[in-house]
């Protein structure tokens, strides 16, 4: 198995608060890695860090055998790597459509070609529209590819915001908390997304997770964290044999 | 008749301003004060070159364009880095010091005075000279100057562009590079506008520090708002309300009633009533910014 994310030793201090302590996990490719922890644990954080959104204030960050750490988020998400909000944040006023095609960057971008429009750029932007079109079929939003994604459902704007960074073809995407406020017909069909992502598509996703049974059944790997550092990590049997660990930091409901 | 093709002259320049502050303001959600200052730039370069250089005026107008986008980009780099207000401050100071520098670099400016007799442009040695070939002349740039803007509107870069403007943060998620972004867009507004400066010096022959300051910044902003932002057909009507709105206290009023005096608090008015009922302007486009 290749390492696709390999998170070393990273901290992030907030004034008095010791956000993320030392915390080391690693992502391998082709899978599902949970995130898991209690509230103010630092998985954001550490999503941030490994996304450039935060910088580190010590520690490495491998993604694909390079050192990411320091660079600016839009270097890192060109280099494969996409993530999602806790809120869906889509563009309300774009349509559907048109939220998934600014999800991946293209030569009619730039001022020049803008104005130019050369057959290259034409044909570039029928290519992403027709992938586009696809990733709408699969997460089931072709029927509102037109309306204004202000008008979407919750779960609906989850799927588009999920939608968007798939356009980009990522190799690894950074769920933040997906499953949260979806009814559970939502719900299930997320599963499904995420497990056909990894399945058929290749994908690897690093996901923060606070439902359990979710956990347990789809990750490959998890990862718990608690006030900053990794205090356990390993397949979901592993996890389950920390129970009484777990069962302490999480609460009993959450143990299955 | 030769009044109204002035009228029509000054509505085409001021909708060439406003198109390039709207790829700024309304697109990309830069709010930009500056304006006025890269517009003054454009005509003095014009001036400078023309009066004192004797250089021709095709290369005086292109020369013209490059110095505003290079002072626009010069002046981006350090101060997008600000935050929302303390950039708006930032270039609030920018506009200050280029009119006091116009004023007091009497060398190259002519001070207070400004600089007369800017040449009319000539096409094969015959110069422009009635008031309908300026207007032609005129048109055509600023027709160059929409259709640049109406392309940019028609292509992924526009939806970039608003993607920065909503969310930045979600903007460098999907891999936009926001900051050199913005700062190729200040450049190319800043540019556009100093080739809309350079038109009006040809047109006035004239240029003199008062009419690049502030009140010509809220005067921009408020065509652009009147008008409604993100959309082309705002960027006309906006100036037509604002440059025809005066012209109706020149007929309307009488010897009891010099309706010119309150024309000002009328412009208030006019704003006050817009936000309230239509604050997206006129003519505004679906996806702009709201006020």
């Amino acid at each position: 198995m290749t390492i696709l994310l390999d998170v070393e030793r990273i901290s992030k201090r907030f004034g008095g608060l010791q956000a993320v302590d030392e915390a080391s996990f690693t992502v391998e490719a082709n899978t599902i890695t949970s995130l898991i922890g209690p509230n103010g644990a630092g998985k954001t954080t550490a999503f941030n860090i490994v996304s450039g959104f935060l910088k580190a204030d010590s520690g490495r960050i491998a993604f694909r055998g390079r050192e990411i750490a320091g660079l600016e988020p839009h270097e890192i998400a060109a280099m494969g790597m996409a993530r999602t909000f806790q809120d869906p944040r889509v563009f309300p006023d774009m349509t559907v459509m048109e939220n998934v095609l600014v999800g991946v960057r293209q030569k009619g971008e730039h001022p020049l070609w803008a104005l130019l429009r050369g057959a290259e750029v034409n044909a570039q932007e029928m290519r992403i529209r027709e992938k586009a079109q696809q990733i709408l079929e699969t997460t089931g939003l072709i029927d509102r590819a037109g309306e204004r994604a202000a008008s979407l459902s919750f779960g609906e704007q989850r799927f588009l915001s999920i939608a968007r960074t798939l356009i980009r073809d990522p190799d690894i995407i950074l769920l933040d908390e997906p499953t949260v406020g979806l009814d559970k017909a939502t719900f299930g069909s997320l599963i499904d997304l995420m497990a056909r992502l990894v399945k058929t598509d290749g994908k690897t996703i690093l996901l923060i997770e606070h439902n359990m049974d979710v956990v347990m059944s789809i990750s490959a790997k998890v990862v718990l964290m608690v006030q900053g550092a990794v205090v356990a990590s390993g397949s979901p049997e592993e996890i389950r044999s920390h129970r009484s660990m777990v069962e302490a930091y999480l609460g009993k409901r959450h143990v299955a | 008749m030769d009044y109204a093709l002035h009228l029509i002259a000054m509505l085409l320049i001021y909708s060439s301003l406003v198109v390039s502050l709207d790829l700024m303001i309304g697109h990309t959600g830069i709010l930009s004060f500056a304006h006025a200052s890269f517009y003054g730039i454009g005509a003095y370069v014009t001036a400078i070159l023309t009066v004192y250089a004797g250089v021709n005026w095709f290369p005086a107008m292109i020369l013209a364009f490059a110095i505003g986008g290079i002072i626009a980009g010069a002046i981006a780099v350090p101060t997008l880095k600000l935050g929302g207000d303390y950039f708006i401050l930032a270039l609030f100071g920018f506009t200050l010091i280029v009119t006091s520098l116009i004023l007091n670099m009497e060398w190259l400016t002519n001070g207070p005075f400004g600089i007369r007799g800017v040449p009319r442009p000539s096409f094969f040695g015959y110069q422009v000279q009635s008031g309908f070939g300026m207007l032609s002349f005129i048109a055509v740039v600023v027709g160059f100057i929409f259709f640049v803007h109406w392309r940019f509107a028609r292509s992924p870069m526009k939806s970039m562009l608003h993607a920065i403007r909503d969310d930045e943060s979600v903007a460098l998620s999907l891999g936009i590079n926001v900051v050199r972004t913005r700062i190729v867009i200040f450049a190319m507004s800043g540019a556009f506008a100093a080739l809309s400066g350079a038109l009006a010096a040809f047109y006035f022959r004239f240029v003199t520090a008062d009419s690049y300051g502030l009140e010509t910044i809220i005067l921009l902003w408020a065509m652009l708002f009147v008008g409604g932002n993100c959309s082309i057909a705002g960027c006309i009507v906006g100036p037509a309300v604002l440059v025809l709105f005066p012209e109706i206290f020149r007929f309307v009023g009488s010897k009891n009633l010099d309706i010119a005096h309150i024309q000002t608090g009328m412009y208030g008015l006019l704003l006050v009533l817009l936000m309230l009922f239509r604050p997206q302007g006129i003519a505004g486009g679906k996806s702009g910014i709201r006020t």
